[in-house]
């Protein structure tokens, strides 16, 4: 069914080409243009900042500022990337940063700096209760949900994430690593 | 016997990080060892499981209104009314369901106050969960049809391999929120199912409204 993935999935040229004009016109101050564009985008902005951050209220806020800053940054994005790319890119960064502040604020509080010391705590599933992905994921250690969603959801490459991230190669691949293993688990329950 | 292949070897085989001896070592022990073989497939589902997520969530009422409020007065923004808001303003009345991280979410907008209950709260039983989701469907069947006769009066407009193409993918559309809508009537108290259909629905607002755009471009 590649016609139906096309259509649905994937951004066809004709939408891509359709968000490259619209972007053009939002950098020259076209509110209306930012409309459609983000009515175009909205759903797969807020898909990546729920599964980045598994807090429905958050991703709320994170989606917000992403878009609230879309709009003060367009006349940086020069159309060598497609807008979605770079929307994507900005969408991801948002959340990231505020990650990492919050992690430099936990670190003034606790000496251990690690990775994960800012997730809630993860419940324990109840005995035989499967889980469906999207729940797993959201019970994921933040690190590795981060680079589980960037990589296998989103299909970042891992130079990207890396780049993305600040996170040498091998910590990387570790963390995927074990957001699959958890995956398995929890699926396998 | 070779010692059995670590998880890592595994996840980095999928992603093709590993060099190429370790590749061979490791093809090898897979060729000979159910055991790993069988860890690798289990991974290798999972993997493939995450790339066919939907790539789109639905997004919370109001949320445009909000954003359009802190970007200040860029210009003025053109009010057309289209479909969206009419079912921005529809869930924003009645009920909001959203497919959240946790699973499925009942968003409840009582008093102008979201108020958001976690799967695991105990007043989302399958009782609870079915009129609501019959709710959604018939305000998902309100936008569908708004946008197939908006689409309808613009079709000349498409070629005819394209309202073809549509058409195809509509049908799919159709048959998988059919199967989705059947299964749920055999267990009404799943989640996973409740989440296929309004997915199944969401696809089918989503082909329609690009359908409508490639339309009104051309
Ligand atoms: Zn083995």
């Amino acid at each position: 069914m590649s016609l139906t993935g096309s259509i649905v999935r994937g951004p066809s040229p004709a939408v891509a080409d359709e968000s490259a004009e619209l972007a053009r016109r939002a950098q020259h101050g076209d509110v209306a243009a930012f409309e459609r564009l983000y009515r175009a985008h909205a759903g797969h902005v807020r898909a990546l900042c729920i599964r980045l951050c598994a807090d429905g209220q958050r991703a709320e806020e994170f989606a917000q500022d992403a878009w609230v800053r879309v709009w003060e940054r367009l006349s940086t994005w020069r159309g060598e990337a497609a807008f979605s790319t770079w929307l994507h890119r900005l969408t991801v960064n948002v959340v990231l940063e505020s990650f990492r502040a919050e992690r430099r604020r936990l670190a003034r509080v606790t000496l251990a700096g690690d990775e994960d010391d800012a997730d809630a705590a993860i419940p324990a599933p109840e005995p035989g209760d499967a889980l469906d992905l999207e729940r797993a994921i959201a019970r994921l250690p933040r690190g590795a949900r981060t680079v589980f969603v960037l990589h296998d959801v989103e299909g970042y490459r891992h130079s990207e994430i890396a780049t993305m991230t600040g996170l040498a190669e091998g910590t990387l691949r570790a963390q995927l690593c074990r957001a699959r293993r958890l995956l398995m688990e929890m699926l396998d329950r | 016997m070779m010692p059995h292949l670590d998880d890592q070897t595994l996840s980095d085989l999928l992603d093709d990080a590993l060099d190429a001896p370790a590749r061979s070592t490791a093809e090898q022990h897979l060729a000979s060892c159910d055991a790993c073989a069988s860890r690798v497939q289990r991974l290798r589902t999972v993997v493939a499981q995450a790339a066919a997520l939907p790539r789109t969530m639905p997004t919370p009422a109001g949320e445009w209104q909000s954003i359009r409020a802190r970007i200040g007065s860029g210009g003025s923004a053109v009010l057309h009314a289209p479909w969206w808001t009419r079912r921005g303003a529809l869930l924003a009345a009645g009920l909001a369901l959203v497919i959240a991280s946790s699973g499925l979410t009942l968003l409840f907008v009582s008093g102008g106050r979201d108020v958001a209950m976690q799967p695991t709260s105990p007043a989302v039983t399958p009782a609870a969960l079915t009129p609501r989701l019959a709710a959604l469907e018939h305000e998902y069947a309100t936008v569908t049809r708004d946008l197939e006769r908006e689409l309808a009066e613009r079709k000349h407009t498409l070629s005819p391999e394209t309202i073809a193409a549509v058409e195809r993918s509509l049908h799919t559309i159709e048959t998988a929120i059919a199967e989705a809508r059947d299964a749920l009537a055999r267990d009404p108290g799943s989640e996973t199912l409740a989440r296929l259909l309004v997915a199944g629905h969401d696809q089918k607002v989503e082909l329609l409204r690009h359908a409508t755009r490639l339309a009104t471009q051309s």
